[in-house]
């Protein structure tokens, strides 16, 4: 590299501001160095003892973990230079340099740099801008990939499609093979013809109809037909054994006791009816109705 | 304002854990009476008088195999993010049919833990706040995965070899990310 060549060099490098003079006594005093492809020009650790600009060729700068995995951290051509972060913090090198071609350098000494920072304080400030640059652009990768991250650690919709999904299936498949399995659709109970409160009333005040209540025992506890017998179809077989009157199959009975969750009256009814019990109607409206009407209802003394 | 050391137990990832494992298994503790004796449940569930006839059995055959895998997932940490926010879901809807029947005034039993069980009260009301503390507990500081994985790409080995040199040391400022 001549003189001409190196002043070229200086004035399209981060020394492009220096004035005429000192780049032509730059040109002059800097030394030249030639590295040869894959050569180390400084390893991490090394003193810094000079700053580099680079003529021709490519070098790469990059860090070795403690598990001996390389990251590279920029790779620096023609006009660009590196060695200046050690020679600025007066620390060790950082980084590992490596050239990947044959490369031409310009070396400045460490007293030369010194000396150039002391006399272009605009220098410094350049350096400095450079390497708020690459904390920035670091920055924005570290919380691009955290971003990632935590993105990929939330919910997909498609994991709480595996969680309801594996849940329904095994669900149906052990309702399928278990012994207390149950139909997972309810069979509707077969119809019973109704009778309308008024009518039930009007039975019911001459002692000619027994009313039965299908609803659970702490619902029947809580308020029913005043007379009423509790006959829910849960504990049909062990209640109808010990408390119902069996002697006349044709007395009317009118069953009431349904909600929206179970038709109470209609399964009572219907064991009713397979008891042998002929004269079984529903009471239209249920308790509701019958309580709207103004009839006899027993209510739980509040404990 | 809560002060740090208690801020710091309460957002600990080792609470997330305890409280993980303990939601966990009263899940699958509480599933287990209800999967083997559906008919039972699908009882307790019509005490509610909530769930539409058509859909008590279908509910009361899936819903304890909800409880059990959600339970199980929240424990061995699959899908654990999927499944603290389906358990918290859960326990929203029974604190709700809870409070509608203690407005109506029927003495239900809960159906919670087992088919005859306890009755639904502020006890049970309190004891479904707790546990959707814990949901929550979990929901925001359960990152210990996070964590490694953070740690693991901020660390380095490769995955930011990109762009921008950083002779700068990174340990400094893996905490801004973190935190």
């Amino acid at each position: 590299m001549d003189i001409e060549d190196k002043q070229t060099l200086l004035q399209n490098s981060i020394f492009s501001d220096l004035p005429g003079e000192e780049l032509a006594e730059l040109a002059r005093t800097l030394e030249t160095r030639v590295a040869q492809p894959d050569e180390m020009i400084f390893e991490v650790g090394d003193p810094a003892d000079a700053f580099y600009i680079i003529g021709s060729g490519q070098v790469r700068i990059f860090v070795k973990h403690k598990n001996r995995a390389e990251r590279e951290l920029t790779v620096r051509g023609e006009g660009e230079h590196f060695g200046e972060v050690s020679l600025m913090t007066g620390e060790p090198r950082t980084a590992n340099a490596q050239s990947l071609a044959e490369t031409h350098l310009l070396v400045a000494s460490r007293e030369q740099f010194e000396r150039l920072i002391h006399d272009y304080p605009e220098l410094s400030r350049k350096f400095v801008r450079e390497i708020r640059g690459w904390l920035l652009e670091d920055e924005k990768i570290i919380e691009e990939e955290a971003e990632v991250l935590i993105r990929s650690s939330g919910a997909s919709w498609f994991d709480f499609v595996i969680v309801l999904g594996v849940s329904i299936l095994l669900a149906v498949a052990f309702n399928f093979l278990s012994p207390n399995g149950i139909s997972l659709i309810p069979e509707q109970p077969d119809a019973v013809p109704a009778i309308s409160a008024s009518q039930a009333m009007n039975e019911y005040s001459q002692g000619k109809a027994l009313i039965v209540d299908a609803m659970p025992n702490n619902f029947y506890r809580l308020t029913h037909i005043k007379g009423s017998l509790n006959l829910p179809p849960a504990q049909f077989d062990i209640l109808y054994m010990a408390s119902f009157p069996k002697e006349d199959k044709s007395m009317a009975i009118v069953v009431y006791g349904s909600t929206i969750s179970a038709p109470y009256d209609l399964e009572t009814a219907g064991k009713l009816l397979l008891r042998g019990y002929s004269n079984v109607r529903i009471l239209e409206g249920g308790l509701k109705a019958w309580e709207a009407g103004g009839y006899p209802v027993e209510k739980k003394v509040s404990r | 304002m809560i002060r740090g050391p208690i801020k710091l137990a309460i957002t600990s990832q080792y609470l997330s854990f305890a409280l993980r494992v303990l939601l966990g298994s009263s899940f699958i503790y509480a599933s287990l009476g209800k999967i083997t004796h559906p008919a039972q449940f699908a009882q307790a569930v019509a005490n509610y008088r909530i769930v539409p006839y058509m859909f008590l059995n279908l509910g009361a055959v899936i819903l304890p195999w909800i409880e059990l895998i959600t339970g199980l997932f929240l424990i061995i940490r699959f899908k654990s993010h999927a499944s603290v926010i389906v358990i918290g879901l859960l326990l929203v809807m029974f604190e709700v049919m809870i409070l509608i029947n203690m407005y109506r005034g029927t003495p239900i039993s809960c159906g919670c833990f087992d088919s005859v069980g306890e009755q639904i009260g502020w006890k049970k009301v309190f004891e479904d706040a707790l546990m959707l503390a814990f949901v929550v507990q979990i929901y925001y500081f359960d990152r210990l995965e996070l964590m490694e994985k953070l740690k693991s790409t901020m660390g380095g080995g490769g995955r930011l070899t990109t762009t921008g040199p950083s002779p700068v040391r990174r340990g400094e400022r893996k905490k801004t990310v973190t935190r």
